[in-house]
């Protein structure tokens, strides 16, 4: 189950908090619509933070921070190479006598804090927690208490409130005023600061350039502007035009990240924007289509699709898409070319085979489907959504025992599917093995939460068994989980007329009236029944 | 293959003279045009040429035969059996092995057939190689016996009875009932009445030529020249005049033969042109141009052709509502009632897009159709031989287009042939498997249709008319059986009725031998599955996250 929100309504600090007193495992995504970032938890303790595009290669940071020299560097990389990269980089630096453990996750665990506070000062935007999802392998994590940076942060915060405003333009070019003398300054970070101004750079270069955090390097900026150490120069333009092809790999990667968490509109955004830039970028076009496929817009979806096409793109990814694209606007025949297609490049692709498989199923020909699933499953025996349809063609061919069969092994796989033990039981109400239906239904309501379906079917078979109570109380759990249909609640009425209870009765019709205002039946009973 | 079996099959089965060389080839106007046919066209005047002789003529006609043949077509596959050889030493295991290799030749030569009775072995072997020979095979089958006294079944003598028959044997009386006339005879008869076979003497007379030149005129030939020379005062200019004449008028006369030898139906205009000119000394070498010409065209025809198989044609394909009206179409745009110039027809293996097409070719003979198909396409390709004539075909049809067009050596040539003026029928498998975007918004233009898949209807009549021309006899059950166990396509169960056929001899065929010959596959089998009767409407048939079935990740 995930988590998610907007952080106007839940502020970022307090859903940390949350994450880290359930002892939660997993990512909490973070985005203000522009930028995106990565908190990953283990058992409620922050083990790394990153934040999309920022650079944050371990080896350039400990070079930043003058930890190891560049040759050192070069050295570690190659002997990673070498050894095909068994090795994680941090831990050959250590082996190699480059640097000590101790520092290494000291900066690591400064990086975390500096992205966490980044992503503090993001006031609008999305955050959305999947489970069980760790950082990628090569990294080093480490262990932070969420408490003690929320603690230390939020006072950062406060302050960077003001900082915030005050600083101007990032791209503004900081000037040394040679007014006043550097040996007056005070304080570390200032006179460190002072020392990287030399009239060239703009503040977005001094922030990527300091060795401090952003808070750090921020306030110090802010100091000197105020005390009259600096002032702000003109815009930099050169900032604009850096290289196109960093420029498309950022949109991809906030695109693709955008796109992971759902968030679709924004996601286009950054893929539009690098066919803006590069109208022949093949996969920007394979993720709109993606995209506009989750959003249902399946013409929009196609269209995209091919465009690739066109650019003479021919892989099975996108024959398999654009099939299942003609599959969901119930264009079966084109849908049927692309499968063929894809699998003349890849003929025992489980994918492909399964979805050509739920094609033929649809198209009703069955033994087609059941050769071509069973393939699919022969090959890779734990797509679910084989298993799932292959139950649909077996039934279909009149197979009941076969069909059962193969949902109680899906069953097996994954005992959260509410729609599996749906099918369960309506193959056995189907087949008239009424005893094993209920328990299967019963299964569905539990594993669906909320979804009224099974909840529906359970009170159709209770009312083919005439157990009037037990349907009635599996009425009033939908009534209660607030997905009351009209339906619902003319059945509830209808029960508690039957019962005697008239004005229990008059009170659901009057609702269920309420959804179906012209529904002539019912406002002829509910007459009926007030008058007498 | 291995080397050595290359060595042992050419051992057996090559076309060495065995003959001794120096034998003369028998003394028969027939058997010389049947030569002289073949080295002009790689082929027989008929599809089975029986010799029958005494001694061994007929054996040095078939070797003189392989020999020119093969001088003339190098490519040509031409197998020599001789089952005296066969029956003597044995040779059964070699034939057996390689029966499949013969079935491919361009003309086979079985020789001492009258020795099939002397083993059965040799014997069904020999029968299923004659019963099963590619459509595109000649045979020529030199035998001591006369056919009706060799015991073999009754369809095999058939086929030998349908083809031509040469008897050399000696019988004086036959040969003067041949009432058609050779070239040769017909020109030695008009030296003789011209009498230029004599040296015309210095100071013979003048009404001498005269009375040549009109014997010249009545058989025809354009004598204008000498008539304006005849009343010359030079009767040696008269003389060389005349000489050179009946030189040229012997080369017309070779040309007659030549030209006589070609089919030219299809070539009408050519044909005219050519008649015209045929008794004009004259035009001696503008006419031989042209007949080379001609038979240059024919060969392109012929190469383009030489893939039609005969037993697809207009009287087996039975049509349904679909195929009929695309078969309209393409009888509108022959026979010019229709502007279109593609027709595009698609549908899956087995619906009859192969036979639709070759019936066409064999229904319109006397047009100029060819068929490009897998088996000519390399031909077609090299060097663009088929841009050659195109311009002047009156169809050009395409089987497997999509195929073809998949082979990256052939796309130019075919975009060209599409792109191209020509009506043309094309049949594909689908239309969006052209992987290229201007070739096909330019065939989007074009009405295609989609031939349906064979009704049970029609499949149930060509396996009737299967069953009847293979000779085997069948029954309901054995009927039903293959309806509803057999998928082959009817575009290639010819070939299986034939092999069945030589498992049942005679009789009705078992199950088993029907479940030899036509493989089965395991989704026809599910199929014949009845359906169940439930009512599956309540079952939630998609999946819960359809997005488990989409790829999201891109790699080119």
């Amino acid at each position: 189950m995930s988590i998610r929100g907007n952080l106007k309504e839940a502020s970022l600090p307090d859903v940390i908090q949350l994450l880290s007193l359930g002892r939660k495992t997993g990512v909490l995504s973070v985005s203000d619509k522009k930028n995106f970032g990565d908190i990953f938890f283990r058992d409620g303790k922050i083990i790394y933070c990153s934040i999309v595009n920022r650079e944050e290669r371990l080896g350039n940071l400990l070079v930043k921070y003058g930890d190891i020299s560049k040759e050192n560097l070069e050295k570690a990389l190659e002997a990673q190479e070498e050894m095909k990269g068994l090795k994680r980089l941090g831990d050959l630096l250590i082996e190699m006598g480059y640097i000590t453990l101790d520092i290494l996750v000291d900066r690591i665990k400064k990086q975390i804090i500096d992205s966490i506070f980044t992503l503090l000062t993001w006031k609008d935007g999305f955050f959305n927690f999947e489970p069980d999802i760790p950082p990628v392998s090569e990294t080093i994590t480490v262990e932070l208490e969420a408490d003690d940076i929320l603690l230390e942060e939020a006072r950062k915060i406060d302050e960077w409130s003001i900082i915030e405003k005050e600083l101007p333009n990032e791209k503004t070019i900081l000037v040394k005023t040679s007014i006043k003398d550097e040996k007056t300054l005070q304080e570390d970070d200032e006179r460190y600061i002072y020392s990287l101004v030399n009239n060239r750079l703009s503040i977005r270069e001094i922030f990527d350039k300091s060795v401090l955090g952003r808070y750090e390097t921020g306030k110090a900026i802010y100091t000197l502007l105020k005390v009259g150490y600096i002032y702000s120069g003109e815009e930099k333009q050169i900032e604009m035009s850096t290289d196109i092809q960093t420029k498309v790999q950022e949109h991809h990667n906030l695109g693709l990240a955008f796109l992971l968490t759902e968030m679709y509109e924004e996601a286009l955004r950054e893929f539009r924007h690098i066919i803006q830039i590069d109208k022949t970028n093949i996969k920007a076009y394979f993720y709109i289509g993606l995209i506009y496929f989750r959003l249902k817009d399946y013409e929009k979806a196609l269209q995209s699709f091919e465009e690739l096409l066109k650019l003479g793109i021919g892989n099975i990814a996108l024959f398999n898409n654009i099939a299942l694209t003609y599959e969901r606007l119930n264009n079966y025949e084109r849908a049927d070319e692309f499968y063929e297609r894809a699998l003349k490049i890849e003929p025992e692709n489980a994918k492909i085979l399964a979805n050509y498989g739920i094609l033929s199923f649809k198209m009703n020909l069955f033994s087609e489907a059941e050769e071509r699933i069973k393939m699919a499953l022969k090959i890779d025996q734990n797509l679910k959504y084989a298993s799932f349809f292959l139950a649909l063609v077996y039934f279909e061919n009149g197979m009941v025992s076969e069909a059962t069969n193969i949902l109680f092994s899906l069953i097996k796989q994954d005992n959260t599917i509410w729609q599996v033990y749906y099918n369960l039981g309506e193959i056995y109400t189907i087949s008239g093995k009424i005893e094993s239906a209920e328990s299967m239904f019963k299964k569905a309501v539990e594993t669906s939460n909320s979804d009224p379906v099974p909840f529906k079917a359970l009170v159709e078979y209770y009312f083919n068994e005439k157990n009037f109570d037990a349907a009635e109380q599996v009425l009033e759990d939908i009534v209660n989980i607030g997905k009351a249909d009209f339906d619902i609640l003319y059945k509830i009425g209808n029960l508690r007329y039957r019962k005697g209870k008239k004005q229990d009765a008059l009170v659901y019709w009057e609702k269920a009236l309420e959804l179906q205002p012209d529904n002539e039946i019912l406002k002829r009973t509910l007459e009926t029944v007030r008058n007498g | 293959m291995n080397e050595n079996d290359i060595k042992e099959f050419q051992e057996t089965f090559g076309t060495r003279q065995k003959h001794s060389g120096d034998t003369e080839l028998p003394e028969n106007a027939f058997l010389k045009s049947e030569l002289s046919y073949a080295v002009s066209t790689g082929t027989l005047t008929s599809r089975v040429i029986v010799v029958r002789s005494d001694d061994q003529s007929g054996e040095i006609f078939a070797d003189k035969m392989a020999e020119s043949i093969s001088n003339a077509f190098p490519d040509f596959y031409i197998f020599r059996i001789d089952l005296k050889e066969m029956v003597e030493m044995m040779k059964f295991n070699a034939l057996m092995k390689y029966k499949r290799f013969l079935l491919y030749s361009n003309l086979l030569i079985i020789e001492n057939f009258e020795q099939v009775e002397k083993n059965t072995v040799v014997h069904d072997i020999i029968l299923e190689i004659i019963n099963n020979l590619h459509s595109t095979s000649y045979l020529l089958v030199t035998t001591k016996k006369s056919l009706e006294d060799i015991t073999i079944d009754l369809r095999t003598k058939n086929t030998l009875m349908a083809g031509k028959f040469f008897d050399l044997t000696f019988s004086p009386e036959k040969k003067e009932e041949n009432p058609v006339k050779d070239f040769a005879d017909f020109i030695r008869e008009v030296k003789r009445e011209a009498g230029v076979q004599e040296n015309l003497r210095e100071g013979e007379k003048r009404d001498e030529y005269i009375e040549k030149l009109y014997i010249w005129e009545m058989k025809g030939f354009n004598v204008e020249r000498l008539k304006n020379i005849i009343n010359v005062n030079d009767i040696s200019l008269i003389k060389s005049e005349f000489s050179e004449y009946t030189e040229k008028v012997k080369n017309l006369v070779e040309l007659h033969k030549e030209y006589g030898l070609l089919n030219v139906k299809e070539f009408k205009k050519e044909s005219r042109e050519i008649e015209d000119m045929l008794f004009d000394p004259d035009r001696l070498v503008e006419l031989r141009e042209k007949i080379e010409f001609l038979k240059d065209k024919i060969k392109y025809l012929r190469v383009f052709r030489s893939s039609t198989k005969l037993s697809m044609n207009y009287e087996s394909f039975i049509t349904d509502a679909t195929n009929r009206s695309a078969y309209n179409k393409i009888t509108e745009i022959l026979n010019s009632e229709n502007a279109d110039k593609i027709v595009i027809l698609t549908g899956t293996n087995g619906t009859g897009k192969t036979h639709l097409l070759n019936s066409i070719c064999n229904r319109f003979s006397d047009k100029r159709i060819i068929l490009l198909d897998k088996t000519n396409i390399d031909s077609a390709v090299n060097n663009s031989y088929v841009m050659k004539y195109m311009d002047e075909l009156s169809i050009i049809l395409i089987d497997d287009f999509d195929l073809l067009f998949e082979n990256k050596a052939n796309k130019l040539v075919l975009k060209n042939i599409i792109m191209n003026n020509v009506p043309k029928v094309i049949s594909m498998y689908r239309k969006f498997s052209i992987d290229d975007r201007e070739l096909l918004n330019f065939l989007n233009k074009f009405q295609s249709y989609n031939i349906q898949p064979t009704s049970l209807f029609i499949k149930k009549n060509v396996y009737k008319s299967m069953f009847a021309r293979a000779g085997i006899q069948t029954n309901d059950f054995l009927m039903n059986y293959m309806l509803d166990a057999i998928e082959t396509p009817l575009s290639s169960v010819d070939e299986k009725f034939a092999e069945l056929a030589s498992f049942s001899p005679g009789g009705a065929p078992t199950v088993e031998a029907i479940n030899k010959v036509f493989p089965q596959t395991e989704s026809k089998k599910i199929s014949s599955r009845k359906k169940s009767e439930y009512d599956t409407s309540k079952l939630i048939k998609e999946w819960v996250n359809e997005h488990d079935r989409l790829y999201v990740e891109f790699e080119v």
